[in-house]
């Protein structure tokens, strides 16, 4: 190999050395762009229920607008409220039952709590008051318009 | 071997162009999230639905605003729309599987923040319960109109 063959040689391995960084960075910073969007809000709703003591799930079935970027839920009483995000418990959950320790703690009447997931990662919700109780609670969501539909006014 | 190595550089140049794009957005997006106009707005709210745009308030479209409920009644805000045909279909279904579904209002002396992260926010409407009144402050944050 003459010694020019041996520069341009050189110089092509370089080329594609950085075309391939090139590539790494294009989808790094697709990701970051989508990461970014992802947290961008598109619609505001806000509901209220009525909580008793039997454990409810509201999912996308019950409200379309699932699932939510962050939500803020109010406790209006009179009961404590127990919230749980996306699941009820997982595996790791009862390692706390076997060492005595309570893993649930109730959002007490006239509390607002913010749940934020920074990108649309609320599916579900699992709401229940303590025996006997009930409450009112209010949720005001935060989340992506899931398609496009048409817009109906007051 | 020259014209590959031209051809490796016309592609080279074509990712980073492709890179250039994405940071545009990125920082486009960023950019959209900082305000440059302030104001604030007071509004009596009856039972009867009101709706504000850019013909009311010309500083529409919003970033973020805040709304106090500073009457004697609840007021209930919807922001850009109070549902759309998809809710309004499944919502139907579901009051039977969990009733009662309601619109959440904000309670007197309660304030609330709606935060679009970009000039989103392009009506609002408000309204209080049957037969009440009451009153709400809005402090808004937007773009400067071209």
């Amino acid at each position: 190999m003459s010694m020019e063959n041996f520069v341009l040689q050189g110089l092509n391995d370089q080329v594609v050395s950085k075309k391939c960084n090139l590539d790494d960075i294009a989808v790094s910073l697709k990701n970051l762009l989508d990461l970014r969007a992802s947290s961008v809000v598109e619609i505001f709703r806000s509901y209220s229920f009525l909580i008793t003591d039997k454990t409810v799930c509201v999912d996308q079935s019950v409200l379309p607008t699932l699932p939510w970027i962050s939500c803020s839920i109010a406790n209006d009483g009179p009961g404590d409220v127990f919230v749980f995000i996306n699941s009820k418990t997982d595996i790791r959950d009862h390692e706390s039952i076997y060492t005595q320790r309570s893993n649930t703690t109730p959002l007490i009447m006239g509390e607002t709590k913010e749940y934020s997931g920074e990108s649309s990662v609320i599916e579900k919700l699992y709401l229940q008051c303590g025996q006997g109780y009930t409450a009112n609670i209010r949720i005001f969501t935060e989340g992506k318009r899931p398609v496009k539909v048409q817009e109906v006014g007051a | 071997m020259e014209e590959l190595a031209y051809n490796e550089l016309v592609t080279q140049n074509a990712k980073l162009e492709k890179i250039q794009g994405l940071l545009q957005n990125l920082l486009d997006l960023e950019a959209a999230a900082i305000p440059e106009v302030f104001r604030s707005y007071t509004f009596p709210v009856e039972e009867k639905t009101r709706m504000i745009d850019s013909s009311a308030i010309p500083t529409f479209p919003w970033i973020s605003c805040v709304i106090s409920n500073d009457g004697d009644s609840v007021v209930y805000v919807f922001i850009n729309e109070v549902k759309n045909i998809r809710e309004q279909d499944i919502m139907d279904d579901s009051l039977q599987a969990l009733a009662p579904v309601k619109y959440a209002p904000i309670l007197v002396g309660e304030s609330k923040t709606y935060n679009m992260g970009f000039s989103g926010i392009r009506r609002l409407y408000f309204r209080c319960n049957e037969g009440d009144e009451s009153q709400i402050r809005i402090f808004s944050a937007g773009k400067r109109r071209v």
